[in-house]
């Protein structure tokens, strides 16, 4: 008999130590530290081949982790120019969120609900797999496959509908003149002048302050123009990030029994940066200034509070069950049955150390900007033209200058460019 | 003494039960299967391809085209035909499926566009000094096309967190060269629905 118990403790505590082990290891957190310091130094050909190694450790040590990983080194791809890499990260790791979308892992719901939310596979929020599509028609049209664009496009008006528009007022906050914007200059390279008239009149419905903008561009399309122009995308600075917040603590219940309660969740905050706009410079000569055309930062703050309530009782509902967890055991303790005894016991341990060890789920796609500008010149020569970005301040005053890009603008089409500022 | 013994069996008993869980199930399982059992979801699929293809070649034998006049022109096919939906399908090889029910039904008569830089290059290597001029390929005797084969694909997708619903819309013509005129045309629709389970 005594045997049996010690045998059920020593099952129970390598259990406990095993799933503890992990918990107090290495997370998926402190695993992407190393490829996004040298990210925020916008050193973006080193982070991609950083983040080469992040994705095979997170799919050693975290798999349920593994297409986020995939997601931010798509994104590091882009930004350092590698579009093949970003085309097949982006595209497996879209594939994933949408696989899963709307489905149930028990195991997964199981785990989370006795431990925490970082044991299930991580699931895009809705703005994140509208945001996939974008990048995608970006990364096409950039390494020359105007067709794979136009299916990017397509896609980036299929999620639209899906995410925003068929659900009425409900998610209005998620839309996206970035995504519709990349969508109509997509459409007049197709002189597809009527459908890229729908989507700036979307626009100027949904952004206000982007009204007189999209005036001039709906009066511009009225004449059915020929197309000369070199378009300017700017994914500028970093979006807000999760931290955790953290209630801890001991107590007693009615019978006197120690108890450890835990709620512990992710909250946002706004990461700060330097640059607030930029002058564009096509050939040495200053072709404008860039406008805000999303403001991405703003939207991830407004989905996440729209879906704290929902999180904040799941949180409840598993403290609720891993006190029950510890009182139960503690309730069985007393049993003059020696197996209830020592199932009491694992029992009361796990709930404590559950409780004690649980983490908030702080993954999200970080590598995203908070907002995206975009500057277009109309009239430009066809041929090659070099373009620089000067970067501003708040006050306007200038800090800094990007590398040159070699953009070609077609005979008669649009020629785009994208830029990646983090500081 | 008996307790000892039960003890040990069922611990040995979990461990076999570990052991067959992890030693089992390891390797690949190859299996041969038919373009139908290759739809699994609302997405382009090989039986797609398939039913575009035998619905034209029923469409085409069915008309004038299928006749001496159109057999002895020679047919090119467009370079690709236009893909106007949300996925990133080779059209090229929808077009070069039909090419080849074509030709084996003897039906056209086809230039290969693609092949034809090729051909010029060789032709003019073969009249460089480098090549016999007797046993080189005589030029000038390309035949031009005069009827293009050209279609374009399409699609509606309505989609929820669990379900798919996709319907193509694929369009065919042919096309004379000299006039411009439509000689044939025609379409077909292919529409499916996909369910996803709340489970995985």
């Amino acid at each position: 008999m005594k045997n049996k118990k010690l045998l059920v403790l020593a099952l129970v505590l390598s259990a406990l130590l095993f799933s503890c082990g992990k918990r107090l290891s290495k997370t998926y957190i402190d695993d992407q530290k190393g490829f996004m310091a040298v990210y925020d130094n916008e050193n973006f050909k080193q982070a991609l081949t950083l983040s080469d190694q992040f994705v095979l450790k997170v799919n050693k040590n975290n798999p349920q982790d593994t297409f986020i990983a995939i997601l931010e080194r798509g994104k590091v791809a882009i930004d350092s120019g590698s579009y093949e890499i970003a085309i097949d990260d982006l595209q497996k790791a879209e594939k994933r969120f949408l696989d899963i979308e709307g489905t149930i892992s028990l195991s997964e719901e199981t785990s989370s609900l006795f431990l925490d939310d970082t044991t299930a596979e991580y699931e895009a929020q809705p703005l994140e797999k509208i945001m996939i599509s974008p990048y995608l028609a970006l990364a096409y049209w950039a390494k020359g496959d105007f067709q794979g664009a136009r299916v990017e496009r397509n896609r980036t008006l299929v999620k639209v509908n899906q995410y925003i528009e068929d659900k009425g007022d409900e998610t209005k906050y998620l839309e996206n003149p970035f995504a519709r914007y990349l969508s109509a200059i997509i459409y007049e390279n197709e002189s597809k002048f009527q459908d890229a008239q729908i989507e700036y009149k979307k626009i100027k419905t949904v952004a206000p302050g982007l009204a007189g903008m999209m005036d001039q561009e709906l009066q511009r399309l009225k004449k059915r123009p020929k197309l000369n122009d070199l378009v300017v995308f700017v994914d500028l600075g970093k979006s807000p990030r999760k931290f955790e917040v953290s209630h801890k603590g001991s107590g007693r219940n009615s019978k006197g029994a120690g108890v450890v309660v835990s709620i512990v969740y992710a909250q946002y905050k706004s990461r700060p940066y330097a640059v607030k706009g930029c002058k564009v410079v096509v050939d040495g000569n200053e072709a404008g200034q860039t406008t805000s055309l999303y403001q991405l930062g703003k939207t991830i703050l407004t989905e996440y509070e729209k879906n704290k309530g929902k999180l904040i009782a799941k949180l409840i509902a598993r403290a609720a069950l891993k006190t029950a967890a510890q009182v139960g055991g503690q309730a069985m303790m007393k049993s003059n049955n020696n197996t209830a005894k020592a199932a009491g016991l694992a029992l009361a341990i796990f709930g404590a150390a559950s409780a004690a060890v649980e983490r908030a789920d702080l993954r999200s796609w970080v590598t995203l900007p908070d907002q995206v500008q975009m500057q277009r010149s109309y009239g430009v020569a066809p041929g090659k033209h070099k373009v620089q970005l000067v970067y501003l301040d708040g006050s306007g005053n200038e800090i800094g200058r990007s590398a040159e890009q070699e953009v070609l603008v077609p005979e008669g089409q649009i020629g785009v460019s994208y830029f990646r500022v983090v500081r | 003494m008996f307790k000892k013994m039960r003890l040990v069996a069922m611990v040995l008993a979990v461990f076999m039960v570990m052991a067959l869980i992890s030693c089992g199930g390891r390797g690949t399982k190859v299996t041969s299967i038919s373009a139908k059992d290759a739809t699994v979801d609302a997405n382009w699929s090989p039986e797609d391809i398939q039913k575009v293809r035998d619905h034209m070649l029923n469409s085409m034998r069915g008309s004038a085209v299928n006749s001496m006049k159109y057999k002895k022109a020679a047919w090119m096919l467009t370079k690709e035909m236009a893909n106007d939906t949300d996925e990133h399908i080779n059209t090229r090889v929808i077009m070069e499926k039909i090419r080849t029910k074509l030709i084996n039904d003897g039906m056209g008569m086809f230039i290969d566009d693609q092949a034809l830089d090729e051909i010029l290059g060789q032709q003019a290597m073969q009249q460089s000094d480098l090549f016999d001029n007797t046993k080189a390929a005589r030029v000038g005797k390309l035949v031009g096309a005069q009827l293009i084969l050209r279609g374009r694909i399409s699609n509606i997708r309505k989609k929820g967190a669990r379900t798919d619903i996709n319907f193509y819309n694929i369009t065919l013509q042919l096309v004379g060269l000299e006039t411009g005129r439509i000689l044939w045309t025609d379409e077909i629709e292919i529409g499916r629905r996909a369910d996803k389970s709340r489970f995985r």
